[in-house]
């Protein structure tokens, strides 16, 4: 009965998402600490690939469990989920959050409007807010975890590492004469440089591999004559030691 | 021919180590625990999210002290041991900070085994230099000490266990009285059992320390070899019954509150049980850090109905993993996160809602494996029963790296010094004050939490010594690994080169320490072969130890040789 119950929300929650889409007063809102200079790379929020790969070069990837995938420069995706830039007005960038739903016959796409709006960035932060349906009804945990999440990724040294990355290569490419398109083409060509060769995730190149036992016989040797051989030598010193004051 | 013991060499003979006035003795200790003070006095608790350590910890502490034991169940809870959180909850009943109450230990217990080896004849100059090794310890001024993990009680128990031992062989070797210190052993061997699951190796130590203590009442003169054998068994039997007594009540509050008498569901009841029935079958994957592929999991989730969900929340693997990035196991999951995802994907699809039907859910998929591989419908073979696997030769390669690492970290463990407290942490708000509620930590600002702006650029509290701590580390490190291979070397040449001087007690408790040290070592990289490399801070407590040990085992060969020396009376 509960799992009939809990379907039944969830099917009422698909149907009525485009009714709530529009940004409403039921907004669960993330207030996130940045630090200011980050003004000056405001329109990579209008380009959340390059920011996701600019993440990722410096060690702070979006997803640890699985590999993101570049749909288009507004719109990237990790597993189902889907994160699309949609437009600006003045400081709020919006941005389309949406789950690919395997229904088994058919797919079907969930979307919830999410907002960053930088309108505090010069008081230090920036404020993110997701219209979910049925906002009040998500669990405070999932709430927490999310913002965890955000946390874990904004923090100040992780700002200030992207902030220095992204300010070294954005002279190279001044001092080449090329703008906000220049940066955008550095962080895609030391993405590609510093992604992991595919064959590494290919079984056979995982490390653990067995190894016969007949390549490792000499250690087996050497370890023998040490585990055996040292305390044998150690006794045999000791004994002779003993007889010699003994006499 | 007759030699004099080492005890009679040195009570015949003052050492130059008396001349040292206990007036500058006690000043010079009680400025070196001022100075370590001062030292780490800007660091607060780095308060940490990490659902099996800091924030476990923290947050089954907050619900003890709210009366609900650990909280509600889930795949979590007791997937570590309790002691950490009851330490925890106990420090703040009594109103003492957490990172003060594990200094307090600390220096407690540097002070206890100073007045060990002090009766043990170990002089005040070497005494004092000793003890400035261990106030110093530049692990204690890293992030892992102050994180609420669990090393820094482990160390601090380690230590009280160790003065407590030296006190019991000096008893059983006629030097003072041992009741005192048979109870301070008897508690703190007690409860260190119910801190770190690899501490069930410190068996090994009471073990050794039993032949130690025969050893030392063998030779004992002033208290009679009757009453000497008379204290090896109250040395060894009360603390192994205290541990009994703990255990057992430790699980009956698990019982009370949950339902079963288990401390830790990873590495007890039906889940290794359950990995052990994965891992029996066979797969195309031969990989030591791989006891569960993906292969077999997805096998058994269409062969069992009920294991489907489970392999339906497991997340794919890849080369953005931790798995690959940490441990270079980019096709598969390795084994420090597959069990963690199993049973978390259990939890996230609703199969194990309390510890009960947890086990019970195991178990049945357990059964289920073992009714395919004896139909036929998997094809198994047996590779042990609990969480590791047994030894193999063909890991022989694996296992020297891992003791190769395993011994570096004991020499010269990482500290990963803090050179400035953090402004801000990655937590959220709510799990921060419970933070603050349980350890008394006045460095999480909320309100600086949701502004970097607002947020100072440093902390209120300059410490004038701050900039130290990096420079002493780096001093520190290669001169302390250079002592602790000393330690090793004097027991070694002590016990071979000069057979005719009587072992003191001293010597005793050296070889004992190093014994347990090698086996401890020993068991780890075993353990290593299987779960992929360990943080240094899991040596942590060997290291201090060894920095206690080691001056005093050189001081031991060095005494012997003279006594070896000395004229005949």
């Amino acid at each position: 009965m509960r799992r009939i119950v809990r379907l039944l929300a969830l099917v009422l929650a698909l149907i009525c998402a485009p009714a709530v889409a529009a940004p409403s007063d039921t907004a669960i809102t993330f207030r996130v600490p940045v630090v200011p200079e980050t003004a000056r790379y405001l329109d990579l929020l209008a380009a959340p690939s390059y920011l996701a790969l600019a993440l990722e070069n410096n060690g702070f990837s979006p997803s640890l469990s699985s590999r993101m995938t570049l749909n288009s420069r507004e719109s990237f995706q990790i597993k189902a989920g889907i994160l699309t830039y949609t437009g600006r007005k003045g400081p709020v960038f919006d941005y389309d959050a949406g789950l690919n739903l395997s229904l088994g016959v058919s797919e079907s796409k969930f979307t919830i409007p999410v907002e960053v709006d930088t309108s505090e960035l010069s008081r230090g932060t920036i404020v993110v807010r997701v219209y979910p349906p049925l906002a009040k009804l998500f669990p405070r945990e999932l709430i927490d975890r999310i913002d965890f999440k955000i946390r874990t990724l904004a923090n100040l040294p992780a700002q200030h590492k992207v902030l220095d990355y992204l300010d070294q290569l954005a002279k190279a490419e001044r001092a080449r004469g090329r703008g906000f398109d220049g940066l955008l083409e550095a962080i895609a060509f030391d993405a590609y440089n510093h992604s992991i060769v595919p064959s590494q995730a290919a079984p056979g190149c995982d490390r653990g591999e067995a190894t016969p036992l007949s390549d490792q016989i000499v250690l087996l040797l050497t370890l023998a004559i040490w585990i055996v051989g040292f305390p044998v030598l150690v006794y045999y010193v000791r004994a002779r030691r003993k007889a010699h004051a003994a006499e | 021919m007759s030699v004099p013991t080492a005890s009679e060499f040195c009570n015949r003979r003052p050492t130059g180590d008396e001349r040292l006035r206990p007036e500058i003795y006690v000043v010079t200790l009680v400025t070196l625990i001022a100075l370590a003070a001062v030292l780490g006095s800007d660091l607060p608790v780095e308060i940490t999210f990490a659902p099996h350590d800091d924030s476990l910890y923290a947050i089954r502490a907050y619900y003890l002290l709210h009366g609900a034991a650990f909280g509600p169940y889930d795949s979590h809870t007791l997937s570590k041991l309790p002691g950490i959180s009851f330490w925890l909850a106990w420090s703040r009943t009594l109103g003492v900070p957490y990172l003060t109450g594990i200094a307090l230990l600390y220096a407690g217990a540097g002070l206890y085994m100073l007045a060990a080896l002090g009766r043990a004849g170990v002089g005040r100059t070497l005494r004092l230099i000793l003890f400035a090794l261990y106030m110093l310890n530049p692990v204690t001024m890293g992030v892992e000490w102050h994180r609420v993990l669990r090393e820094p009680l482990g160390t601090d128990l380690f230590v009280l266990l160790l003065a407590a031992m030296l006190f019991v062989l000096l008893a059983a070797d006629g030097r003072g009285r041992a009741r005192l210190h048979v109870a301070v052993l008897a508690a703190t061997f007690a409860f260190a059992l119910l801190v770190r699951e690899d501490d069930v190796m410190l068996w090994g130590l009471l073990a050794l320390f039993a032949v130690a203590m025969l050893r030392a009442a063998s030779t004992a003169r002033a208290t009679g070899l009757a009453a000497a054998r008379g204290l090896v068994l109250v040395g060894v039997l009360i603390p192994a019954a205290s541990a009994w007594i703990a255990a057992h009540l430790a699980r009956d509050f698990v019982e009370a509150h949950y339902g079963l008498p288990i401390l830790d569901d990873m590495s007890e009841g039906e889940f290794p049980r359950l990995l052990a029935a994965i891992r029996s079958v066979d797969s195309g994957t031969d990989n030591r850090l791989v006891m569960a592929p993906m292969e077999t999991l997805t096998q058994l989730g269409s062969l069992i109905p009920e294991f489907a969900p489970v392999v339906g929340h497991l997340p794919p693997v890849g080369p953005n993993t931790p798995s690959c990035q940490l441990q270079g196991v980019c096709s598969e999951w390795s084994n420090g996160w597959m069990p963690f995802w199993i049973k978390d994907g259990a939890a996230a699809a609703g199969l194990t809602p309390t510890l009960v039907a947890g086990q019970r859910y195991f178990r049945r998929v357990r059964k289920a494996i073992e009714a395919a591989c004896a139909r036929g419908a998997l094809k198994c073979t047996d590779r042990g029963s609990g969480f590791i696997p047994p030894f193999e030769l063909r890991w022989t390669r694996a296992l020297v790296h891992a003791f190769g690492a395993v011994l570096e970290m004991t020499l010269a463990p990482n500290p990963n010094t803090m050179s400035a407290p953090p402004v801000l942490y990655n937590v959220s708000v709510s799990l921060g004050r419970i933070f603050q509620a349980v350890t008394m930590t006045d460095h999480f600002d909320t309100l600086a939490q949701t502004s970097a702006v607002d947020a100072p650029a440093q902390p209120g509290y300059r410490n004038p010594l701050a900039g130290w701590r990096v420079p002493l580390a780096r001093l520190y490190r290669p001169l302390a690994a250079a002592l602790i291979a000393l330690g090793l070397v004097a027991v070694v040449l002590r016990w071979t080169l000069y057979p005719h001087v009587a072992e003191a007690p001293l010597f005793w408790f050296g070889a004992l320490f190093f014994a347990f040290a090698a086996l401890r070592l020993a068991a780890l990289a075993d353990v290593s072969v299987f779960l992929g490399p360990f943080d240094p801070r899991i040596m942590f407590s060997t290291y201090t130890g060894a920095l206690l040990v080691s001056p005093a085992a050189v001081a031991d060969l060095i005494r012997a040789r003279r006594a070896s020396r000395a004229p005949r009376d």
